[in-house]
């Protein structure tokens, strides 16, 4: 092939070559980056259908739940568990619960002020802050048992604990009647929840034997202030779903 | 035998061969700038397909979420359900029940028997102090205790006293451990 040959090949070859080279150029500038996007963006489509399951399951999760049942079953819970401590409420609640069963309040104190945060010592009892309160009492045998055990039946729950005994009085038929001493009754508060969360978060759940735990607590004997606010309900009546938490 | 006569001169050939050449090598460039274009549109297409995708996708996840906050109000109330259901749930199974340890106090309280100091712990446990007017009062008292310990409900039961007082009768002191 002469020169002039070659000279010839390359101008009529010009144009492709230059198409070619362009082509070559954009995409190593162009065409490889809208690749590498078209990646990220696959990933980020597949992690928004992910959010969207979730958003799709959390909306119709809240959408079969009742606010009527959730609002009593929270309120019911709230005065299981209060979020704060109110020494007044609870002593007339205590002083109340004496009384309903002839148990003599003679006087009381409080113990160790208010503490809170982590479970401290062994007073309180699974992470919650407790409220504690001495109390001096008198009362027949029968009586101060019957009234331990409707603490242990009463909203806000109570615990009794480290009963002592200064003075026992005797009679004929029977030598445990007359008691007088000291008992410690304990109250339990734990702060609310302040913030929802992220919208994405799954609803909370509650077990079946969650469930039934509110059930449970529906029977006990609520106080507000002292005064018995309703009575114990022998079978409470369902609305709605059985269960709107259950997993 | 015949022999073939080449009658195209051997530039001709020469010039046909590069005429040859020049036809393959364009198409070859053709080819591939026809290839490239392809790749290209396709390639534009898929990511206008995936940018549509992603903006549809968030118009859905943004209209899930203002369906969301719309019932925010459940949402808080099953919060909270959740929270305390929770510490009342581990509340009560520590709680300690003090009714079956009145019942053994007054199974305990025998004809004869007068209590004069009694505690009870944290843990449930149980002392007491008493005197018994007679032995039988002190063997009916030790029948009681031994019902007891028949129920397995104490991990140690001990008598760190048991003695006669000066007005005749027996000092009893009784410890019930959990």
């Amino acid at each position: 092939m002469t020169q002039e040959q070659l000279k010839e090949l390359l101008r009529e070859l010009a144009w492709p070559l230059a198409a070619a080279g362009l082509a070559v150029v954009v995409t190593l500038i162009f065409l490889f980056p809208k690749i590498g996007q078209i990646l990220s963006l696959r990933t980020e489509i597949s992690e928004q259908n992910k959010e969207i399951k979730q958003l799709q399951q959390k909306l119709a999760d809240l959408n079969t739940l009742s606010e009527p049942e959730l609002f009593e079953s929270s309120s019911l819970l709230e005065e299981a568990l209060p979020g704060e401590a109110d020494l007044f409420k609870n002593m007339i609640i205590v002083r109340r619960v004496f009384e309903e069963n002839g148990v003599f309040l003679d006087s009381f104190r409080l113990l160790g002020g208010l503490a809170s945060g982590p479970a401290q010592g062994s007073d309180q009892v699974a992470g919650l802050s407790a409220l504690r309160i001495e109390v001096a009492f008198s009362a027949p045998f029968e009586s101060f048992r019957q009234m331990i055990k409707s603490m242990e039946k009463i909203l806000p729950l109570t615990t009794v604990k480290r009963i002592k005994f200064g003075s026992l009085e005797a009679t004929e038929s029977a030598s445990l009647f007359g008691l007088s001493g000291k008992v410690e009754v304990i109250n339990f508060f734990s702060p609310l929840p302040k913030t929802l969360g992220k919208v994405e978060q799954p609803l909370p759940k509650i077990t079946n034997q969650e469930q039934k735990l509110i059930e449970e607590l529906k029977l006990y004997t609520r106080y507000q202030a002292g005064v018995s606010v309703e009575e114990p309900v022998s079978s409470p009546s369902a609305v709605g779903r059985d269960n709107p938490f259950s997993i | 035998m015949k022999q073939g006569v080449n009658l195209i001169s051997r530039e001709a050939q020469k010039t046909l061969r590069l005429l040859k050449i020049k036809q393959s090598l364009k198409m070859t460039i053709f080819g591939v700038v026809g290839v490239f274009l392809v790749l290209a549109l396709l390639v534009f297409l898929v990511f206008f397909f995936f940018s549509q995708t992603l903006k549809s996708n968030q118009n859905k996840a943004n209209r899930l979420k203002e369906g969301i906050r719309a019932l925010e109000k459940n949402e808080s109330y099953a919060v909270i359900i959740a929270n305390r259901v929770k510490g009342v749930s581990s509340l009560l199974k520590e709680r300690q029940s003090y009714l079956e340890t009145m019942d053994e106090i007054g199974n305990l309280s025998v004809p004869g028997f007068l209590l004069e100091n009694l505690e009870i712990d944290d843990k449930g446990g149980l002392k007491i102090s008493g005197s018994c007017d007679s032995r039988e009062c002190l063997a009916s008292f030790d029948e009681k205790v031994e019902e007891i310990r028949a129920k397995k409900n104490y991990s140690q039961i001990n008598y760190p006293l048991v003695g006669r007082s000066i007005k005749g009768g027996y000092n009893i002191s009784l410890e019930l451990k959990k």
